[in-house]
């Protein structure tokens, strides 16, 4: 996987993906895809230029969906593979580099809200054995008072109200992380809908916003900065919010599921006010409605029992081990875990669930201390772009970039698309990254295999605002950061200069460096300074970047004057690299479709 | 009242009293009151108000709303909080408002204790470096160091007496110290003592510490003198820990006097024989003189005698302390017409006196005649002290009277002891011996100065700046190396205790704080700082002082926050020149490590505050956060440990902390030759980097450690040692690119290619990037993450893309990273643990038992001896670090407390067995055999460390490597 900015073609093209699944059936395709309802959001969203986007794993059975859409709607879809930065995000930004208007997205997401285009998620469903599932929760949960959060691998999120329906009768305190990132398309299908998308045409809010159950969901931004599925307030209008929400809620808090189903297999679509824009870019992610309260997580949002918090729960986590399971683990890191996996092997006897002792996890949260002295100890910061669609992510970046001014540190921002050691240790003045991207992509479990530690958002924060205090938590979505989150912490008032502690690094034992003042120049110098040999005059001192520059042994491309052939002047192409004007799109579509 | 009621002890006996009716009484009997009220305030209207408590006149209050108290808030005015509260939620012990809580670790004097001298005084011999001494007191454990000091402090200080039949230990001035009974800090004293001429000196003696695992403390004290007093304990001799800091001592070039302490034993406890008593002290006197020699380069000078004058006898316990020439004083005193000087020389030795002829001769008279040692020495003082222990009433006031000591009435009664005190006391005096001995052989900080500057200071002494040391010239510019730090009382601040080597040093002063990563490159680890208040430290008590000049010990307020362990301090500015004194070095290392992590997480701040004082606190303690998270300390041995959790417990931080079980730090290492070239491809295909690896030669990694070779050498000098030292071949000699992990790192990376088979001026274009790799690679070896120690990487082949963009450090550094793992995996590798020297004396009955102590753990003894004069023995042997925790409480279980052991960090060694062989199940909770230790302590640290169990190997492996290894056959083990 791991290839430099400046490999070749041909290694892309022999480059083994990750194992893939096994191609699907025929037969089994429509349903496993959710053609029909793919078709059903084009049609609706009347889309001309639709893209598929492919993780690696599905990519064999992407053209066989591309052409039972083109079958369905007559649309010639596009397929995108190979995604810009985590295969969980959709990639609004190659979408539209095809002139997309809208974005299925197929395969695990981590839902994390974009901006621009409509999306729908097709989670590529899997079969899960309800039986079974039952069989391991009975056998790890024996207390029947027992309060359970019940989460579930998007691919299982389908079973889940049919799981939920036999659960909820024997355990009272249960409760179901429903996925609220999407509305339901397919109200009428027997079972629930998990693959339901979000949309928001601007056209169509009307006709779907005075429906009455608005549902728990949802909402995607059709235009504008927007998304939000966490906060609830996404209503244009004020009140109509206020009485959907209401009484949703109070349906789902007072017969928890009774209302559930109907909810769930909805729709809801709509506008935004602009003037909320703001407020949306950052999550709340713990409210209270009505003395209970929600908790939204990565597109998933459940009511707790009034007077419980989270920590009160344990979680029931049906899906195979992934980034997912590990970044809720590592961000509820009070609850206790067990986990279901439905496609692991069946033993005699062995119902197969099991409680996570919550090593892996101790482990994880105690590696992030290291991570924070290393960015204590840091000098010069690198910000990584992760992600180009998420909601926030600019002012992310420009927060990173606060902080670590005013903690003394250099930064530079990077946009390297997927990361890998090569491409990263191309930079090795950089004594941290610290990466801007979606919560799952944001822990980056493998460090050692990089030059320098990558890190999230909030252990920089961690790091350099005095005024947080951190309690060995981890935060994965940085929205939660921005001013308006949970979490959100203001920067601490700059230390007056006299009584700035020395700090000793916990990492070489050596007295940190005070953060140096505010950088003045002083132009007005009168020196004298010698010239030497070669005229030039001694300006850069010793540590300055130019001279550093000039230590380098890359510097751009070269020219080799004379020794290239002369030629006429000719015009090349224009445009970018994605598609140049003149090279035609169609054609590439049609390469797609070939492929 | 009716006493029906009520029984003749005037219990209640009638009926059950209902309490609601009683409310509902008072109720009633409120609302009546509120009815007269009223009426009253109707009658009174017009009148005097009589009661300002009285509500509004007119107003109808409420039951509920009358109001029977005054508020808190109007009783004590505002800013006073209430506190209601229905049942108690504070246990009775606890009182309601808790005093406040004055910390105190330390003894400390109340207010300055008379002294015999003027404290002006000694501040005015401040100013005349030729006057002073700085000593440190140096000796194995229970030596008599702090027992010694407590003498000088008692002839110094009347109104400071040791209690009866207990220490004083004056100079153990925290109360650990006290109730451990060893001295754990260095504690320095600083008192005007005169010689046997009567002139007086200015002592500056610290106090060290005798238990190895303070080690470091000598060591920031050797740092700050001049010279050392070595204590012997004439009955036990040279131990472990002398032999040691001989050696230390000789490695940082201070003069060398010894104290032969004790010396009662050798008649009270011993009941040698008074020539058997000589043959002892000469043996003793000889094995410094051996260790002296084995250690010192130099043919010149190191040698001890009394003869010479540095050696001098003592008994603290008792109060005597002589020379050799403060003995014939007290001759010459009494006896007219001897020089006690020429005496001094024939009182050691084989040399013999012949009371006919009033001559001395080297032969002896007869068979049975003493030398004159025993004869004018020990048995004079035989003769003193058997006569106190057993014959006080007949012959002693004689005797007494004969040596000019009076004892009152009173006196004569008091017990033995305290007796043999005062008469060795009224009989030797002062101890103008030791102050001979000192002042004769430790040289004054000026003529010190020359070798101290030289051996500690890093920058260039060809100015200004190096004149001043040199000359240890008080108005040149300040330089001041700190070595230690004390914390307060109340341990909430630092002083920093240090060495004025030139200029003076003034309270109220802006400095210049420079740490040790202080280069004048890299300015960064320097401060402005503000001197406060400044002392002259006489353990207990602290001398006020507004200046102190060259050449002398101070302590200092407001410069500790820069400081972590050493620093420089210097003028603010001008002195731009000003270079650091360089780090401490030490004789022992930091490899027992352990985790500590606070029961509450809240209090992590907490702790890092602690873990930031106890470090500043204890010179060679290691705290750091580990690539695992966890929080690590590392220090000499247990007893070290349990010091700093407890400063870090209960005097830094007082929060619950939580500790792991003590590991070791561990090193991953080669034992043979790569079984073939590894080679991997850049990632880009662009560059292919060939290397193999191999153990270093013997002593190699050791010398690197100590710093015997530097790679800042340049190329002539670096390959001249190693062809010289470790016969290496020029070609490779004079190719060494890096040390690793750091310049000081135990690992060679050598660029072993042919300028015909590659292209040199690409590969130099790489080398930093190859480097850096390397570098990477061997600060966490693919074992455990441990550091790879004793490695040489030889560097066989490089194809180097030509064009720039292909071979940046993107390329090149992770690529030579993986090259260093697979030449690393290629070379049988394998685990290295630390091992301890240990010496442990017992009586000859538990020899055997120690034996079996060491084989459970897998220690083996490599010598096993008697001490010579005593019914001891003394083990040596060795024993892996990880094994040795409980290692001294095991031993003195199984010897009925009569066996003792120190140990000390001594080498690393192999651990046994593959740790990559997967054929190994390590059960838990049981004892692994040794071929299993390797595979064990690797999977085991891979957990700790929250790693995948196993080394996966094929992150490292290029595919056609794999295939060239499968073609090999090498793989046996190997997980792919």
């Amino acid at each position: 996987m791991a290839v430099g900015m400046s490999s070749g073609a041909e290694e892309a093209l022999r480059r083994e993906v990750n194992r893939p699944d096994p191609c699907t059936t025929s037969d089994l395709l429509p349903e496993r895809y959710e053609i029909q309802r793919t078709a059903d959001f084009i049609r609706r969203h009347r889309l001309h230029r639709v893209v598929l986007q492919f993780p690696d794993e599905l990519l064999p059975d992407a053209a066989p969906v591309a052409r039972l859409l083109r079958e369905a709607t007559g649309l010639r879809p596009l397929i995108l593979a190979d995604t810009s930065y985590g295969s969980c995000c959709v990639d609004e930004v190659s979408a539209e580099h095809a002139n997309a208007d809208g974005l299925v997205h197929y395969g695990h997401a981590c839902l994390s809200p974009t901006r621009r285009l409509p999306v729908l998620y097709v989670f590529a469903r899997r079969k899960l054995d309800v039986q079974r599932c039952v069989a391991a929760f009975h056998h790890l949960y024996p207390m029947r008072n027992t309060r359970v959060l019940l989460l579930c691998d998007l691919k299982y999120a389908h079973a889940i109200g049919t799981l939920a329906d036999v659960l909820q009768t024997e355990y009272p305190g249960l409760r179901i992380a429903a996925i609220v990132d999407e509305m339901g398309t397919a109200g009428e299908e027997p079972e629930r809908s998990s693959s339901q998308c979000c949309i928001q045409r601007a056209e169509e809010k009307e006709e779907n916003c005075h429906r009455e159950r608005i549902a728990s969901e949802i909402i995607r931004g059709g235009r504008g900065e927007n998304a939000v599925c966490e906060d609830a307030q996404v209503c244009k209008d004020e009140s109509l919010k206020k009485g959907v929400m209401e009484g949703n809620w109070e349906v789902q808090g007072k017969d928890s599921l009774g209302g559930w189903e109907k909810e769930t297999s909805n729709s809801a679509c709509m506008e935004f006010d602009e003037k909320q824009k703001e407020k949306e870019k950052t999550v709340k992610h713990v409210r209270h409605v009505d003395d209970n309260t929600v908790v939204t997580w990565c597109g998933r949002q459940f009511i707790l029992e009034s007077g419980c918090s989270l920590s009160d729960y344990s979680v029931f986590y049906v899906g195979p081990a992934s980034l997912a399971l590990t970044n809720v683990m590592v961000s509820w890191h009070s609850c206790a875990f067990a986990t279901f996996d439905p496609e692991g092997p069946e033993c005699d006897g062995d119902v197969g669930g099991r409680h996570e002792d919550g090593v892996e996890r101790a482990c994880i949260l105690r590696r992030r201390r290291y991570l924070v002295e290393r960015v204590r100890d840091a000098h010069i910061i690198g910000i990584i772009l992760g992600t180009l669609g998420m909601v926030g992510y600019r002012d992310t970046v420009a927060r990173m970039r606060e902080v670590a001014e005013r903690a003394g540190k250099r930064h530079y921002t990077f946009a390297v698309g997927k990361l890998n050691p090569a491409k990263l240790a191309n930079f090795p003045e950089i004594d941290v990254f610290v990466l801007v991207a979606c919560p799952e992509s944001s822990l980056i479990l493998h460090l050692s295999e990089f030059y320098r530690p990558i890190v999230t958002p909030y252990e920089m924060e961690v790091a350099c605002n005095p005024a947080r205090c951190w309690l060995g938590d981890l935060i994965t979505d940085f929205r939660e950061l921005l001013p308006g989150g949970t979490k959100f912490v203001p920067l601490a008032e700059r230390e007056s200069e006299e009584v700035q502690e020395a700090d000793v690094s916990l990492l070489s034992g050596c007295v940190r460096a005070p953060p140096p003042q505010p950088f003045t120049t002083t132009t007005n110098s009168t020196a004298i300074a010698s010239r030497n040999q070669n005229l030039q005059v001694a300006l850069a001192d010793d540590h300055s970047a130019a001279s550093f520059l000039v230590t380098r042994s890359w510097r751009g491309l070269e020219q080799k004057v004379g020794e290239t052939p002369l030629g006429c002047v000719k015009e090349g192409r224009r445009g970018i690299a994605i598609g140049y004007e003149g090279e035609g799109v169609e054609r590439t579509g049609e390469a797609q479709d070939q492929k | 009242m009716d006493t029906d009621l009520y029984d003749e002890f005037g219990n209640y006996i009638g009926p059950e009293l209902d309490s609601d009716d009683e409310d509902d009484l008072d109720e009633l009997r409120d609302v009546e009151d509120h009815v007269q009220d009223e009426a009253g305030d109707d009658d009174d209207e017009g009148g005097e108000g009589d009661a300002e408590d009285e509500p509004g006149t007119m107003e109808v209050v409420l039951h509920e709303d009358k109001k029977y108290y005054p508020t808190a808030e109007e009783v004590y005015g505002p800013e006073v909080e209430t506190v209601v509260q229905e049942e108690d939620t504070q246990p009775l012990t606890e009182p309601i408002i808790k005093p406040i809580r004055r910390k105190k670790f330390r003894m400390m004097e109340q207010e300055l204790p008379s002294t015999v001298y003027d404290m002006e005084y000694l501040a005015d011999l401040m100013d005349n470096p030729e006057l002073i001494r700085n000593v440190t007191l140096c000796g194995h454990l229970h030596h008599g160091k702090s027992s010694f000091v407590d003498t000088l402090v008692e002839q110094t200080h009347p109104e400071i007496r040791k209690h009866l039949e207990r220490d004083l230990r004056y100079t153990d001035t925290l109360f650990t110290e006290q109730e451990r009974g060893l001295s754990i800090k260095s504690t320095p004293v600083t008192l005007v003592l005169p010689d046997s001429k009567g002139k007086s000196f200015l002592f500056n003696v610290m106090d060290t510490p005798g238990h190895v695992n303070y080690s470091d403390e000598v060591t920031a004290a050797f740092r700050l003198s001049d010279g050392i007093v070595l204590f012997i304990d004439a009955a036990e001799g040279v131990m472990l820990n002398t032999e040691r800091l001989v050696k230390h001592a000789v490695q940082e070039r201070l003069a060398i006097t010894i104290c032969i302490n004790k010396i009662d034993r050798l008649m009270l406890e011993l009941k040698l024989p008074p020539t058997d008593a000589y043959y002892k002290l000469r043996h003793i006197v000889d094995e410094v003189n051996g260790l002296l020699s084995l250690y010192s380069d130099s043919e010149v000078g190191m040698m001890v005698s009394p003869l010479l004058g540095n050696v001098c006898f003592a008994s603290s316990q008792y109060g005597l302390c002589f020379t050799l020439g403060s003995f014939a004083k007290l001759y010459a005193d009494c006896h007219e017409g001897i020089n006690f000087q020429e005496f001094a020389k024939r009182l050691w030795g084989d040399i013999y006196f012949n009371a006919k002829t009033r001559k001395f001769s080297k032969k002896p008279l007869a068979s049975n005649s003493q030398r004159s040692f025993v004869e004018f020495i020990l048995e004079p003082l035989y003769k003193i002290f058997s006569q106190v222990v057993g014959d006080v009433d007949v012959t002693l006031p004689a005797t007494l009277e004969e040596l000019g000591v009076h004892l009152t009435k009173e006196e004569q009664k008091i017990n033995i002891r305290p007796l043999l005190r005062l008469v060795c006391r009224r009989f030797f005096g002062d101890f103008t011996g030791l102050v001979d001995m000192c002042v004769q052989h430790v040289p004054s900080p000026v003529i010190g100065a020359q070798a101290k500057v030289q051996h500690t200071y890093t920058g260039n002494l060809d100015n200004a700046l190096g004149d001043g040391m040199l000359f240890c010239d008080p108005d040149a510019p300040l330089m001041c190396h700190s070595t230690k730090m004390y914390s307060t009382d109340d341990g909430v601040q630092f002083h920093a205790f240090g060495r004025v080597l030139s200029g003076t040093l003034a309270a109220g002063q802006d400095v210049r704080v420079l740490g040790e990563n202080y280069t004048l490159e890299d300015d960064e680890d320097s401060r402005i700082c503000t001197v406060g208040r400044l002392w002259v430290s006489v353990a207990r008590y602290q001398v006020e002082v507004s200046r102190v000049p060259a050449g002398n010990w101070v302590l200092i307020e407001g410069v500790d926050q820069p400081i972590v362990k050493t620093a420089t301090i210097t003028d603010p500015s001008g002195s731009d020149e000003a270079q650091i004194f360089r780090p401490l070095k030490f004789n022992t290392a930091s490899v027992i490590k352990i985790a500590v992590e606070p029961v509450n997480p809240s209090e992590l701040p907490k702790m890092l505050d602690g873990l930031r004082k106890v470090n500043k606190s204890y010179p060679l303690l290691t705290t750091k956060v580990e690539e695992s998270g966890e929080h690590v300390v590392l220090g000499t041995g247990e007893l070290y440990l349990d010091c700093v959790m407890h400063d870090l417990r209960k005097m830094y931080s007082e929060i619950d902390i939580k500790v792991a079980d003590p590991v070791v730090s561990f090193c991953e290492t080669v034992v043979e030759t790569s079984s073939l070239k590894c080679f991997a491809e850049t990632p880009n295909k662009k560059n292919k980097i060939t290397m193999i690896a191999e153990p270093l030669e013997k002593g190699l990694a050791e010398d690197i450690e100590n710093e015997v070779v530097h790679i800042t050498w340049n190329r002539k000098k670096l390959g001249e040692f190693f062809q010289t030292k470790y016969d290496w071949d020029l070609l490779a000699a004079r190719s060494i690119w890096a040390f690793g992990p750091d310049s000081t790192g135990p690992n060679i990376l050598v660029d072993d290619t042919l300028p015909s088979e590659v292209d040199k001026t690409l590969l130099g274009s790489v080398k930093d990037s190859i480097v850096q790799g390397f570098q990477w690679g061997t600060r966490e070896g693919p074992l455990c993450d441990e550091p790879i120690r004793n490695v040489k990487f030889k560097i066989l082949d490089a194809v180097i893309a030509g064009e720039p963009l292909h071979r940046g450090g993107g390329q090149i550094i992770p690529t030579a990273r993986r090259v260093v793992y697979s030449a690393f995996l290629m070379a049988t590798p394998r685990l290295m643990e630390p091992y301890y020297f240990v010496e442990v004396q017992a009586p000859a009955d538990c020899v055997s038992a120690v034996y079996t102590v060491l084989a459970r753990r897998r220690g083996h003894v490599t010598q096993d001896a008697p001490i010579p004069g005593s019914p001891l023995y003394t083990i040596k042997a060795f024993i892996p670090a990880i094994d040795s925790f409980g290692f001294e409480t095991d031993l003195r279980t199984h010897t009925q407390g009569q066996a003792f052991c120190l140990s000390v960090f001594h080498h690393w060694q192999i651990v046994p067995g593959d740790p990559l062989d997967k054929s190994i199940m390590i059960r838990p909770l049981e004892p692994q055999p040794a071929p299993h230790l390797a595979r064990e302590f690797m999977v085991k640290t891979r957990r700790r460390k929250g790693l995948s169990e196993d080394v996966s190997i094929n992150k490292f492996f290029d595919d056609p490597m794999l295939l060239e290894l499968a073609k090999q056959d090498v793989m046996f083990n190997y997980p792919i």
